[in-house]
């Protein structure tokens, strides 16, 4: 680490911590400033209103501000050491979204009169999808980037269960919308109070743990030897870390980015000792937390609308994560850790690919003619039925096929069975520029909004390309910074959508996955769409192989490396795009189909390919067809019910 | 023979040649400037200690880095203006640790190998498939080619991938350390099948090994390098001298005549 970065570093940390002080001068209520915050403190008059507004919201919220930021900083500077993973966090890891399951859940289905405090449900959901993560990525040998991804995964799927329970019990759960989005407001200091001791203990205790922890950094095996219990050291840190997370999480909501860039910068500081990574990671979460608060309250005030800090901290703590990734170099070649004698079979191409085939075909028939009415089930084939019913097939049909095909590209690109069209990125890019216009007030019909969600797509694609040029598009990097992204736009998509609006929570059917809007038109264009790009990915096929044997050994049968990433990535920003605009971000059909295909023996990237592209439309049509029956008269779309489907049949996967 | 029969005759007699390459890290110099002729249809094996350059040597030779100051040349044209499939119609490289190949038949790697000739979209014609079970039953997996490559053993493993070299029919390949994962069994049976090539096809090979006795017995011309400067090279008799592996190796090393072809074989003392 070189001395002038150090010192601008610290330069720009001090900046920071005057444009807090001068921020808190501009934001105290009344214009009061610091003069009132200092007779507020000092000489406290419970008869002046403006001191009793000041010492019961405005403290209070710089209060938890610096707690939360500090708590989060350590949870993700404790839980980078101790899984050996640059961007652990508790949000890459699926922690929060756990949490919030707990909560809605919390909400929804314990009797209103058992007072249990609010972090319990949170701890245990918390706890619940920290396990899952774990449970998946141990077969890897937690490597890295798995971890993120199965991370990632988990998220995906939780936010999909999250917003199903939202649909089936709107009436309840408005008010979770802003909470999950991590809003500080305070009207009195019963949080503090509440927060404290639940935070002290924990905290004390990985302040207590670092010199055990610290020898972790040996590896497992040589801190075995030397007297150290590993699992149960790893297993206590990360329990306290859960613990942590979820406490912040039950009272302000999910604050993300904190975690991840708090303990990087203490690194970039060219901090060394864990005791001091912990306590600098803390200070520097807790600084970072006040000032995203201090730039979103100004901001809250002028418009009027309550805008939660946790997306103030994405925007900010986005660009900054891809600035540190960028800094980072990773192996281009991941190799994975698994020692386990794999279990390959052949399996015949050509009856499997007609058993499929038949299967499809039956099924999108029954899905034409097969529904419900309010007397019950019944057989229609009419032409008016039809007419309702062909398009959202076709779309979904359409739509499970190209997405299938994206996502063998992205798995096959990055060498990594975890991957998928919706972890770069590039869905959450168009669902972004849609929620944005919504917000802004625009109305638009459905063409303008399936070139808009183009357009966002696009300028994702364009960025991801930006970032990868240095890195000769290398896998891992690519994956992480998608993982970035998206979650960066995923953030300020949580801002907008708890503005609350009434075009913007219209939306939320689109943002899950919806066939229903699907005309004639849309279905066509997708099909012309993913029949062209799928036909080239087909054609592609001997570069698909090869890809995967890594850089050295493509290239040295003759493959242009970076000429063939540069064509994929364009292939599967193409795809995604389509499919995302046409049907929504919401599906988990990019990373199942492609595995399916694989569980099925077709593991040549031709076979693979179109096996994933029969099974992706199979479940799409299916997921069309059940959501249209399931909650009769009302409709769930199809791309959640596929995201849980698909979720769940994912983790058995991993785990087979 | 049909293998290596479609090649142009060769107009020159070196196959690569280092004119003042060099190669350095961050003002570290790795491999200092360079001079070397590497010949056509003999085997060449660089030698030498843990870091002294021979692996920045081999990555200069497959393009995976380029020399920061100097020239490589391979037939008298700089390795960096070739295109990618040009350069691997002349040579093919086995990396010391061949990636994982997760559901790729024997077969189907071998197949690889025709790329560089059939590219993304040309048909593979009897030709192709004739040469592809020729390769694997100069390596010997006739019986596994149907088999996954991942559930081999280390040595048929490594087989299958130099039979996926012998498809690719460049006239040179580059091993870096092929042997490193092998019992002694299977790295006598590698190196002798690298070695009958090498004399029935006239393929130029060059490789790195740890191993000098091996390197001896099976190599024309040895290179030894020490923090990254070529510190001797010539043929195998020249180079086993007590004092030339004292200098490679920086430690005593003594020599006796092996009991029956009479060569040099080295000890520790």
């Amino acid at each position: 680490m070189n001395n002038t970065f150090r010192l601008s570093l610290t330069f720009g940390l001090v900046a920071s911590a005057l444009l807090i002080s001068v921020l808190i001068h501009l934001t105290v209520p009344y214009s009061g400033g610091w003069t009132l915050i200092q007779r507020t403190l000092f000489a406290y008059d419970t008869s002046n209103y403006q001191e009793l507004i000041v010492h019961m919201t405005y403290l209070p919220r710089l209060t938890i501000a610096l707690i939360c930021g500090f708590s989060l900083a350590i949870a993700g500077c404790v839980m980078q050491f101790v899984l050996r993973n640059p961007i652990a966090a508790p949000t890459t890891l699926g922690v929060a979204s756990g949490a919030q399951l707990g909560m809605v859940a919390g909400v929804l289905f314990l009797p209103a009169g058992l007072a249990l405090p609010s972090f319990i449900p949170a701890f245990l959901g918390a706890a619940f999808s920290s396990l899952l993560v774990f449970w998946i990525a141990a077969k890897k040998g937690f490597a890295p980037i798995h971890l993120v991804l199965s991370g990632m995964v988990i998220s995906l799927f939780i936010g999909a269960i999250n917003t199903m329970l939202m649909l089936v019990y709107e009436r309840y759960l408005s008010s979770v919308f802003i909470w999950g989005a991590g809003a500080l407001n305070q009207n009195s200091w019963e949080s503090v109070h509440r927060l404290l001791p639940l935070l002290c203990v924990p905290l004390a205790g990985l302040f207590l743990m670092q010199r055990p922890l610290s020898a972790l950094i040996l590896g497992d095996s040589v801190s075995n030897t030397i007297g150290v219990n590993v699992k149960r050291i790893k297993l206590i840190a990360l329990t306290l870390v859960i613990f942590v997370t979820a406490v912040v999480v039950s009272e302000v909501g999910i604050i993300g980015f904190i975690g991840i860039v708090a303990p990087g910068i203490t690194r970039l500081l060219g901090v060394r000792h864990l005791n001091a990574q912990i306590l600098i990671s803390g200070m520097i979460g807790a600084l970072m937390l006040l000032l995203a608060d201090q730039l979103t309250q100004p901001i809250s005030a002028a418009t009027g609308d309550l805008l939660p800090t946790g997306a103030m901290t994405a925007l900010l703590g986005a660009p900054f994560l891809l600035w540190l990734l960028n800094r980072q170099t990773w192996p281009s070649q991941l190799r994975a850790t698994e020692d386990t004698v794999p279990d390959w079979r052949h399996r015949r191409f050509i009856p499997l690919f007609i058993t499929l085939l038949i299967v499809l075909v039956l099924t999108s028939l029954a899905a034409l003619w097969v529904g419900k009415d309010p007397q019950g089930w019944n057989l229609l084939i009419n032409e008016n039925i039809v007419n309702l019913r062909l398009p959202r097939i076709l779309g979904a049909l359409f739509a499970g096929v190209g997405l299938a095909i994206a996502g063998t590209l992205v798995q096959r690109l990055t060498n990594n069975p975890m991957a998928s069209p919706e972890v770069l990125g590039i869905s959450s890019g168009a669902a972004l520029t849609l929620v944005i216009c919504a917000l802004l007030g625009l109305s638009i019909n459905r063409y303008e909004q399936i070139m808009l969600g183009t357009l966002g797509a696009l300028a994702v694609t364009g960025v991801i390309w930006w970032l990868g040029k240095k890195h000769r598009f290398a896998p891992a990097q690519l994956l992480l910074t998608g993982i970035a992204l998206s979650a960066g736009l995923d953030a300020i998509m949580r801002i907008v959508m708890s503005s609350g609006q009434e075009d913007v929570s219209s939306l939320l059917t689109w943002l899950s996955g919806s066939t229903y809007l699907v005309s004639y038109q849309d279905a066509a264009i997708l099909g012309v769409g993913v029949m062209i790009f799928g036909t080239m990915a087909i054609l592609l096929h001997r570069w698909l192989d090869l890809i995967a044997l890594g850089e050295v050994s493509a290239n040295s049968v003759g493959l242009n490396s970076l000429m063939v990433r540069r064509v994929l990535i364009l292939l599967i920003a193409a795809l995604t795009t389509l499919c995302t605009a046409i049907i929504g971000p919401l599906t988990f059909i990019g990373l199942l189909a492609p595995h399916m295909a694989r569980s099925l023996s077709q593991n040549t990237a031709k076979k693979q390919l179109i096996t994933a592209c029969l099974l992706g439309a199979l479940v799409m049509v299916i997921a069309d067809w059940v959501g249209r029956v399931l909650w009769f008269p009302w409709q769930f779309p199809a791309g959640l019910l596929s995201s849980l489907l698909g979720g769940a049949y994912f983790l058995y996967l991993m785990r087979k | 023979m049909l293998l290596y029969g479609a090649n142009s005759p060769s107009t020159t007699h070196s196959m690569f040649q280092l004119n003042n390459a060099a190669f350095t890290v961050s003002s570290h110099t790795i491999l200092h400037p360079t001079n070397i002729t590497f010949e056509k249809g003999v085997v060449t094996t660089l030698l030498g200690h843990n870091g002294c350059g021979k692996s920045t040597l081999m990555k200069l030779l497959s393009r995976q880095n380029q020399a920061s100051h100097g020239q490589v040349l391979l037939e008298n044209q700089a390795v960096s203006q070739l295109k990618q499939k040009d350069f691997a119609l002349k040579v093919a490289y086995l990396p010391q640790h061949p990636p994982i190949t997760d559901g790729i038949t024997v077969k189907e790697l071998v197949r690889f190998g025709r790329y560089p000739w059939k590219g993304a979209f040309g048909r593979y014609t009897d030709q192709d498939n004739n040469l592809v079970t020729q390769a694997i039953e100069k390596v010997g997996l006739e019986n596994y080619q149907d088999r996954f490559v991942a559930t081999l053993s280390g040595g048929e493993r490594q087989r299958a991938w130099v039979a996926m070299l012998l498809a690719q029919q460049s006239e040179c390949i580059l091993l870096d350390e092929p042997t490193s994962a092998l019992d002694i069994s299977h790295q006598h049976e590698l190196l002798a099948l690298i070695r009958e090539l090498n004399q029935s096809l006239g393929l130029t090979v060059i490789m790195v090994l740890h191993d000098i006795n091996m390197a001896a017995k099976f190599s024309d011309h040895l290179i030894a390098l020490h923090s990254g400067k070529v510190i001797a090279q010539g043929k195998p008799k020249d180079i086993m001298k007590v004092d030339v592996l004292k200098q490679i190796y920086g430690m005593d090393l003594a020599l006796f005549a092996h009991p029956t072809s009479g060569h040099p074989i080295s000890y520790i003392p």
